[in-house]
């Protein structure tokens, strides 16, 4: 069974990965020092706070948010029937990187900066969604409204950081990158009491991304209603990328790519597609957070430009032996 | 007997422009009706009012009496299954394809039952495609994947089907072998069938009934013998024609006249 043995690697990857984020880190921790802490929740010396307090919560986080993104990219390649189709398209990270600049700017932070940024990501949702609604909910204008407020945000982020200081663009542009460093407690429970139940929908709801993805009129023949189908799936997915931006960044690519390698190694099918894409996000993002800490020490590159180059390259590989890509 | 589907003086069209209007024809169970005119006569406007994809301004579309807009799209996809020209999705299996047909009969976060899977069984048998379930969709040719979509559509154990040019871009060998499947589940199962079909002499072979339409209206319709007559064709089509009924079956066969050079 071949997806049964792609199953089975991917949670191999995703188990080294967690152990490499844990080990590897922004110091390495002698593995001694690492076993004795695990077992021993209760003793708080300094690998014991820095295993239970930065680096497990850093590794929940890359797990949750990476699965986030991913299982946002495949309900909205399957919905919008576009292989580019990303949990971006729609142009919900638009408004909360405006939210997010105008919070650092502020010089705002913590719980402020999150609504601001998660604000910023429902405005543009509701925007879209309203924009789509008004001309019969088709795919052809819930992408153009999508790229069209991307569009319009980012403008207006441009005007904003042009009239401020160079400290505030720096942070800002690193910011854009994503970043997973934000390891306080506020961010972690929105992950784990927002996004990680959310993650239920797509995979309950398999079978309607299946008939979805033969056109909305196909499933309109097959007894769905389209609309509210659709509706309830996109708000779900714009809530959970709003949070996942809203904690990290910007980051590229895991939305676009785990898809599509994980419908070349499992089929199209959603029952399989959608929980193997979960586990490949989880995957490729605490791998790549674990390289942006250890790469360039003390320094930490941004995650989102290791996952792009990870997943780019990975993917082009991919491409290049296989052919066509669907 | 109550017709299985009616539509009755229907208007409709896209954003304000009329596409088509006082359309009203029906079709009986057992009966295979065909759909025929030039393009642009709106044939696929009219597979799209009785579908329900596209609303009414005027008339109804009514399933044993009772206008589709009152049943629930799952009750009404449990009746009728519409197969639309096809667009090609992801790469499913054979298999996974016509699944989705049963996607009607099952609750949204129920189960497919192993009664499911009998049906799916089933009908790929019928279809002759059992022996290649799992192969993918995007590999098959024209024959196979009409026959896959065929096979989704009975997957709805429907009692009318819905088809849009089900024969275009087929061989004849395929052509036939279609619109015998068609036929054959008219004739032991008493479904009716509404097919559009661009192929005069295939149209007259296979259907009970045809509708021929033009400008948006019906134009005639009846038994092939009555609306297959070379004025009506003329008229519509703008070419010259002779009719001459098939020596064996009797059934009306359309010949070309071209202009002499």
């Amino acid at each position: 069974m071949k997806t049964v043995r792609v199953f089975g690697l991917l949670l191999v990857l995703l188990v080294a990965g967690v152990a490499a984020g844990i080990t590897v880190g922004g110091t390495a921790l002698p593995l001694e020092d690492i076993l004795r802490a695990l077992f021993h929740p209760r003793a708080r010396d300094i690998s014991g706070t820095l295993l239970w307090e930065v680096r497990l919560p850093r590794v929940l986080m890359a797990m949750v948010i990476g699965s986030g993104l991913a299982g946002c990219g495949v309900v909205l390649q399957a919905i919008l029937r576009n292989p580019l189709a990303e949990p971006y398209t729609l142009g919900v990270s638009g408004g909360g990187a405006l939210g997010a600049v105008i919070a650092l700017i502020l010089g705002l932070s913590g719980l402020p900066m999150v609504a601001l940024c998660f604000g910023g990501c429902c405005l543009s949702m509701l925007l879209v969604l309203g924009l789509a609604a008004l001309k019969g909910f088709s795919n052809t204008m819930l992408i153009l409204s999508g790229v069209i407020l991307s569009f319009l945000f980012s403008s207006v982020m441009m005007l904003v950081l042009a009239l401020s200081s160079a400290r505030d663009v720096h942070a800002s542009v690193m910011w854009l990158m994503g970043n997973l460093g934000a390891t306080q407690g506020l961010e972690l429970k929105l992950l784990v009491f927002g996004v990680l139940p959310l993650m239920a929908v797509p995979v309950a709801m398999a079978r309607d991304l299946n008939v979805l993805s033969l056109g909305d009129e196909q499933a309109g023949h097959l007894g769905m209603d389209v609309n509210w189908t659709k509706a309830a799936l996109l708000i779900a997915t714009a809530l959970v990328t709003g949070m996942c931006v809203a904690v990290s960044g910007i980051i590229s690519f895991i939305g676009l790519v785990i898809p599509h390698i994980m419908r070349r190694l499992v089929g199209p099918d959603h029952h399989v597609l959608v929980p193997a894409s979960l586990i490949g996000g989880a995957t490729l993002l605490v791998l790549s957070d674990t390289l942006a800490q250890a790469l360039i020490r003390p320094l930490e590159l941004p995650v989102g430009v290791v996952t792009g180059i990870l997943g780019g390259v990975f993917f082009l590989g991919l491409l290049l032996r296989q052919g066509e890509v669907a | 007997m109550m017709p299985a589907l009616a539509i009755q003086a229907a208007r409709t069209g896209y954003e304000k422009s009329v596409v088509i209007d006082d359309i009203s024809f029906a079709v009986a169970p057992g009966e295979f009706l065909g759909i025929i005119g030039p393009n642009g006569a709106g044939k696929s406007t009219v597979f799209k009012a009785l579908s329900r994809v596209l609303p009414l301004w005027q008339g109804s579309v009514a399933w044993r009496g009772k206008d589709i807009r009152r049943l629930a799209r799952r009750e009404l996809a449990r009746h009728m299954a519409a197969i639309p020209q096809f667009l090609m999705p992801f790469p499913y299996s054979v298999e996974e394809y016509v699944r989705m047909g049963r996607y009607p009969h099952r609750g949204r976060f129920a189960p497919l039952m192993s009664e499911d899977l009998r049906i799916v069984r089933e009908v790929l048998e019928l279809m002759d495609l059992a022996a290649l379930g799992s192969k993918r969709i995007n590999t098959l040719s024209g024959g196979e994947m009409q026959r896959v979509c065929l096979a989704q559509a009975l997957a709805q154990q429907p009692e009318l089907l819905l088809m849009d040019e089900p024969t275009a871009h087929l061989d004849i060998g395929n052509q036939v072998r279609i619109m015998d499947i068609v036929k054959g589940l008219t004739q032991t199962r008493g479904h009716s069938a509404v097919v559009i079909l661009h192929d005069l002499n295939l149209a007259s072979v296979y259907c009970d009934t045809l509708v021929l339409m033009h400008a948006g209206r019906v134009h005639c319709q009846g038994r092939p013998e009555t609306v297959l007559k070379h004025e009506h064709i003329e008229a519509v089509y703008q070419v010259r024609v002779d009719v001459l009924p098939d020596p064996l079956t009797k059934r009306p066969h359309i010949f070309l006249r071209p202009p002499e050079p």
